[in-house]
């Protein structure tokens, strides 16, 4: 049953870094191709505050978000000059600039690769807790992600996405709502890395590679874009999906490339017949 | 002499691409209350000028002033707030975002675009977007396009199109419009829609109107000025019967295109 638990927290956590690309991929049209990046600042943020200054983790959780905010924003402002493919290109390189940094820099317990030893209050301290806990975490973005979508302010990401010259011509400024949308994306994704930290009680930069931003895409991709039930459905779907073949008792030299060969062949099919995803409501190709 | 309500004035404008010149000494004032129509053939830099006076063009030479005060270091973004809106030729309408949400996201100043807005407590945005919807509904109205407020903007005809993009920059509440070829490509039954949209925006609400027009007939039927550029230059500037009578005019442009 704990495993249950966890894999429910985890599907917590993916959900919410998947409303957070949705925010700047679905409903914004910026091409990110880095979320975990910001997965891992959250997740360094987080256990850092806790296990090395002592910060009380809800508390390590709210300023991981405001850091890693901060740190997407700033990482975001160089890039702005780009767009489309070269945008893509760009936070795709962010992928392996953080890996190094957290990898050569991050903080690290000794004898390991990564960082464990987290001071873990008792909402977040056994399976059944962290699932009850994130649950309520990933409610509450959820309903906060649709208040920010579902009105004027999403009104003004989706016609950055379509026209940001005619969004011009109309007295906005596209770039406003590129950096205020990223900087949220990234302190949502953040808050997510928190959660991971806590779910998985060790972090190691291996977590964090173009592997995870790749995943990212692909459940935002299947769930559809713009669309908060859609980020929701793709992680969970997916997730569920992924995991049940651990329950068909398969031998795992059979399991491991039939779940990627179906994964892939779902992948193809669904660009191929039904490209806004299962809920989306964006077609690039429109 | 300049007042409070000069409306937009441009002294001796010059632009070139490169080694091309595209005109020279390009003076003319769009007044409130008035629609100023612009007209001459392709590559006159008619499109050129609109993009010169909303900034996203710096003419080499010359100066744009609105009531008086020069717009010339105003970023694009900012040219509605200072009172300029514009349209384009190529609509460029927002395609996935209906018809309604075309105009809405036009109407300056809104609560509900700003975050720290967002998640207070209260009814204020909520509000705000009722008002605005009803707003929208209205404009929308004046165009008999109120049944297809809820439509994809994308989704309508070109025609259509061409009116939502019109009355985006009407939202915007802008003093001076700059309308490139509203007309152009609009199903006949449409047009009379779109002229008197702009008449009443005109007479109504002293709004200054720049029209940048090929349709001859529209120009004659809501044009109080009509300024022809032609060769690189302005060839005629004046009220609109005289100008469209005169026979320069006639020969070197309006000729061509009744012949055509």
């Amino acid at each position: 049953m704990d495993h249950i638990f966890f894999l429910g927290t985890l599907m917590c956590v993916w959900v919410m870094v998947c409303l957070a690309a949705n925010f700047v991929i679905g409903y914004t049209g910026m091409m990110a191709m880095g979320q975990a990046v910001y997965l891992g600042v959250g997740a360094y943020a987080s256990a850092t505050l806790n296990i090395y200054l002592g910060v009380n983790y809800f508390a390590a959780m709210a300023l991981a978000a405001v850091v890693t905010g901060a740190v997407a924003v700033l990482t975001l402002l160089p890039l702005l000059r780009l767009s489309g493919f070269y945008f893509a290109l760009a936070t795709l390189g962010l992928n392996f600039v953080f890996f190094d940094l957290f990898h050569n820099l991050g903080p690290r317990v000794e004898g390991s690769e990564g960082l464990y030893g987290l001071e873990l209050p008792a909402a977040l301290g056994s399976p059944h807790a962290q699932i009850v806990t994130g649950l309520l975490i990933t409610i509450a973005c959820v309903l906060a992600a649709n208040r920010l979508v579902g009105g004027a302010f999403g009104r003004a990401l989706r016609a950055t996405r379509d026209r940001p010259d005619a969004l011009i011509a109309l007295g906005k400024n596209p770039v406003h709502y590129q950096i205020v949308i990223w900087g949220v994306s990234g302190a949502l994704t953040g808050l997510a890395g928190a959660l991971y930290a806590a779910t998985l009680f060790y972090i190691d930069p291996t977590l964090f590679t173009l592997n995870a931003s790749i995943l990212v895409l692909v459940y935002v991709g299947v769930g559809g874009l713009a669309s908060n039930a859609g980020s929701v459905l793709g992680a969970v779907l997916l997730i569920a999906f992924t995991e049940s073949f651990r329950y068909l008792g398969l031998p795992s030299v059979l399991a491991g490339p039939i779940q990627q060969g179906l994964y892939g062949a779902l992948l193809v099919g669904l660009m191929l017949f039904r490209r806004q995803g299962l809920v989306g409501n964006h077609d690039f190709q429109e | 002499m300049t007042s409070k309500s000069d409306g937009l004035r441009l002294e001796n404008l010059a632009m070139h691409f490169g080694g091309v010149h595209v005109f020279e000494d390009v003076s003319m004032r769009i007044p409130p209350g008035q629609v100023t129509a612009c007209i001459g053939p392709n590559g006159a830099g008619k499109t050129t000028l609109i993009n010169i006076i909303c900034g996203v063009l710096a003419a080499p030479k010359g100066r744009v002033f609105l009531d008086g005060e020069p717009l010339d270091s105003t970023p694009p973004h900012q040219m509605v707030q200072r009172g300029v809106g514009r349209t384009f030729q190529d609509v460029r309408i927002f395609p996935s975002l209906t018809a309604i949400e075309n105009v809405l996201i036009a109407i300056p100043d809104q609560q509900g675009e700003r975050l720290r807005h967002l998640f207070r407590p209260g009814r204020s945005v909520g509000a705000e977007e009722r008002r605005n919807r009803d707003k929208a509904n209205a404009l929308l109205a004046t165009v008999a396009m109120d049944d297809v407020a809820d439509r994809p903007a994308g989704e309508l005809p070109f025609g259509q199109q061409k009116l939502v993009s019109l009355l985006r920059a009407v939202a915007t509440g802008a003093r001076i419009l700059l309308l490139d070829e509203s007309a152009a490509g609009v199903e006949i039954e449409l047009i009379p829609r779109i002229t008197a949209l702009v008449r009443r925006l005109v007479a109504e609400e002293s709004r200054g109107v720049l029209l940048v027009e090929h349709n001859i007939d529209v120009v004659r039927e809501i044009a109080d000025h009509v300024v022809v550029l032609q060769g690189g230059g302005v060839i005629a500037s004046g009220p609109c019967d005289s100008v469209l009578n005169d026979e320069r005019v006639i020969k070197e442009y309006l000729g061509r295109i009744y012949n055509a």
